[in-house]
């Protein structure tokens, strides 16, 4: 059974003062881990002032464990000193690339769905994996392209990668719906072929709607569309932690408290026993 | 087809505006073409780079106006693609990139500006280390004065510059009209303060000279030697323990050795 650490907020600087002076009602705050791989000063002062009150989890863009350089050990050494230091829940990243030939594109670029990705993919989540001493959660991303070497649904290549990697999956509802609309999939057939017992996180999120496709812009609220894929969610899921992540047009606090009370709300809504 | 090492390589060149086949392993679908597949990919990379500028060089971006700045993004993102893994270490190369590239290198103060932003950037998170007080250094016996020895806080930087760019940062950021560019040879002194804020004052000369020679090694009594081109020898002494005493109030002084 995969541990539940309720309803959480991803912590952005804007909100640092108003999370130490008021101790909102918060259940966790997830954390971009390359914000805090600096020396010290002020991010790593608030992270740890907020890390006495609060559970924290990791989320990291920066891994690039797709990508065909090789694995960036600096990195790695970076993130095993922060989780040594912060003591996280869990710490994440997301099954895609983001760098090669040395340059980093600071997007989470897609993989194709095919045998040698996933082999490439499950031999790196391996090592990542032993390296860090402790299982690793990935997430799907948002894409707006389908490579011709694909051989498989995304939901298939996934579930073939924990499966080998026994690695596991923080499920992003919204980039479910993105990449639906824009590949002209069901985004309730992604989810029924995703085994529950893997899925450890949800991220719910807003994204920009061009009508013909879909941006995953994290700057608006999270949409109805998300809202009721969420609740099917939880029908085939049950009850995982789940958090709202907003990167940029950032609300007030309590905005975004609101919007993980609602998230709140719906999983009432759903039988304990439902996965 | 592709292997994933082609598939990537081909993929960043797309982003990188080079020649690219990429396109040519991406399927067409629900009538959004693959030009516009492509295209958001190529968007969000300039956007994302360009944003990333904005938030570490806010003053330099109202310095310059909107069109040299997106000038300055646009060309800066081409020459320098990112070898950093974070953001935060993507415009270490800027101050540079200004200082020889037209238009910028004709107007000096431009580079200037981004090169204080970037040390103000490296106060801000540089390590974290003990500070000493004025109660360490009259705890240190007399005898051991000579060969005084300083460590700095991690923050600590000199910040040197040829042109009125701190002035002129100054002014922006009190959203003033900044001064016409014009020659400054000044020392400033950066640092990170007790409450974790970065703080920059400038330097007199003897006080330059005092801190650069710590910096590089030298002790108390090699400083005192520096000094008296600054100060007359019953002056030294007096004048040494002023700059100590402030620099021990504002926390810059790790250690004494
Ligand atoms: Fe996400």
């Amino acid at each position: 059974m995969n541990k539940f650490i309720g309803y959480g907020l991803g912590l952005r600087t804007v909100h640092y003062q108003h999370v130490l002076e008021h101790r909102p009602d918060v259940d966790w705050f997830e954390v971009h881990s390359e914000n805090f791989m600096v020396a010290g000063g002020k991010p790593k002062y608030n992270l740890h002032a907020i890390r006495e009150h609060y559970p924290l989890v990791l989320h990291g863009v920066s891994m690039s464990i797709g990508s065909t350089d090789p694995l960036d050990f600096d990195y790695l050494k970076k993130l095993k000193t922060l989780v040594a230091e912060v003591q996280p829940e869990w710490i994440s990243d997301h099954f895609c690339w983001t760098s090669v030939g040395k340059v980093n594109s600071h997007d989470l670029l897609p993989m194709p769905y095919n045998e040698e990705a996933i082999q490439h993919l499950v031999d790196r989540i391996s090592q990542v994996q032993d390296f860090m001493g402790r299982q690793v959660l990935f997430e799907n991303v948002s894409s707006y392209l389908t490579y011709k070497n694909s051989e498989m649904e995304e939901w298939e290549f996934i579930s073939e990668i924990v499966k080998r990697s026994d690695c596991k999956i923080l499920l992003d509802i919204n980039n479910i719906y993105v990449s639906s609309r824009n590949h002209g999939y069901s985004p309730h057939e992604f989810m029924k072929h995703i085994d529950p017992s893997c899925v450890q996180q949800f991220h719910l999120a807003g994204h920009e709607d061009c009508g013909e496709y879909v941006i995953d812009t994290h700057d608006h609220d999270v949409p109805d569309p998300v809202w009721e894929l969420y609740a099917d969610a939880l029908k085939h899921f049950g009850l995982v932690s789940t958090m709202i992540e907003r990167d940029d047009n950032i609300p007030e606090f309590v905005e975004l408290q609101a919007e993980m009370n609602h998230a709140k709300e719906i999983a009432k809504t759903v039988p304990p026993q439902a996965a | 087809m592709f292997n994933l090492s082609e598939l990537q390589h081909e993929f960043m060149n797309h982003l990188l505006d080079k020649k690219s086949v990429i396109a040519k392993n991406v399927m067409e679908q629900n009538g959004v073409p693959v030009s516009t597949r492509l295209g958001i990919y190529g968007n969000a990379y300039k956007v994302r780079l360009k944003s990333s500028i904005e938030n570490d060089h806010e003053i330099l971006g109202i310095y310059l106006g909107d069109d040299l700045f997106d000038l300055m993004a646009a060309g800066y993102t081409a020459s320098q693609p990112s070898q950093f893994t974070s953001l935060r270490d993507f415009c270490e190369y800027l101050p540079e990139y200004l200082r020889k590239t037209e238009p910028f290198s004709a107007t000096p103060i431009i580079a200037e500006i981004a090169e204080f932003e970037r040390n103000l950037l490296f106060a801000f998170d540089a390590g974290n280390a003990k500070r000493s007080t004025i109660e360490d250094l009259t705890s240190l016996p007399q005898e051991q004065w000579p060969t005084m020895k300083l460590r700095f806080h991690p923050s600590m930087q000199i910040h040197k510059t040829h042109w009125n760019s701190v002035p002129s940062w100054q002014a922006l950021k009190a959203e003033k009209i900044p001064p016409q560019q014009e020659k400054l040879d000044a020392y400033w002194l950066i640092w990170r303060n007790y409450n974790r804020i970065t703080e920059f004052r400038s330097l007199a000369m003897d006080e330059y000279v005092m801190l650069n020679g710590f910096l590089h090694g030298g002790n108390f009594a090699d400083i005192c030697e520096l000094l008296l081109e600054y100060h007359t020898e019953e002056e030294v002494a007096v004048n040494a323990i002023t700059h100590l005493t402030s620099w021990l109030e504002i926390g810059i002084i790790s250690t004494f050795q």
